[in-house]
């Protein structure tokens, strides 16, 4: 065993970490935006109450 | 893009993919969260594909997201030798790490790596952290 093949395997672990970290950012990053939209509408309902 | 893992060769049953051919994916690790209890046991599932042979002195270890040597983990278990082992053939294991030997809530990420008695890196899971409060 040398020394390379831990590094190599050392560095698929982190591209494979890096990867999925990578893919949750856009998930996260979409859910925010739906949820500022979301508060958006709320505050707006609230504070300006459509005329009856 | 899958297609630049992709190993071509002309010769019959040789065209295979490199997470085939790659010794970091002979340990597949199963169903793993995003995220687990802080101090809580923690339940490691993970199958041994044919392409590896299983040995007493295999072990399962949680690192650090980053790691550079197999001496890095946090905590680790041997892995289970299966009875009645056949070579060639896939088996699914499982391990438990108990409570107080899994991480606090620290905000880092980590992963289960399957560690072979010689030291080499065979399988490397998706990450997670360790959070109290857990969205969705």
């Amino acid at each position: 065993v040398c020394a390379g093949d831990e590094s190599v395997a050392s560095h698929f672990a982190l591209v494979t970490a890096y990867e999925d970290i990578k893919k949750r950012l856009r998930d996260t990053e979409r859910e925010n935006t739906v949820l500022k939209k979301r508060v958006k509408q709320l505050e707006e309902k609230l504070f300006r109450p459509e005329a009856p | 893009m899958m297609s630049s893992f992709q190993v071509v060769d002309s010769s019959p049953g040789c065209s295979v993919s490199i997470m085939e051919t790659s010794n970091f994916a002979h340990v597949i690790f199963q169903n793993v969260g995003k995220s687990f209890l802080p101090q809580a046991p923690l339940e490691c599932r993970y199958t041994l594909t044919p392409y590896i042979t299983p040995h007493p002195k295999d072990w399962v270890g949680i690192f650090k997201v980053g790691w550079s040597t197999a001496r890095d983990y946090y905590t680790f278990l041997w892995s289970p030798m299966p009875e009645n082992y056949e070579p060639g053939s896939t088996v699914h294991r499982t391990v438990v790490f108990q409570g107080y030997y899994v991480p606090k809530s620290d905000g880092e990420f980590y992963q289960f790596c399957y560690v072979t008695h010689a030291g080499d890196i065979r399988g490397a899971s998706t990450p997670f952290q360790f959070r109290s409060a857990t969205p969705t």
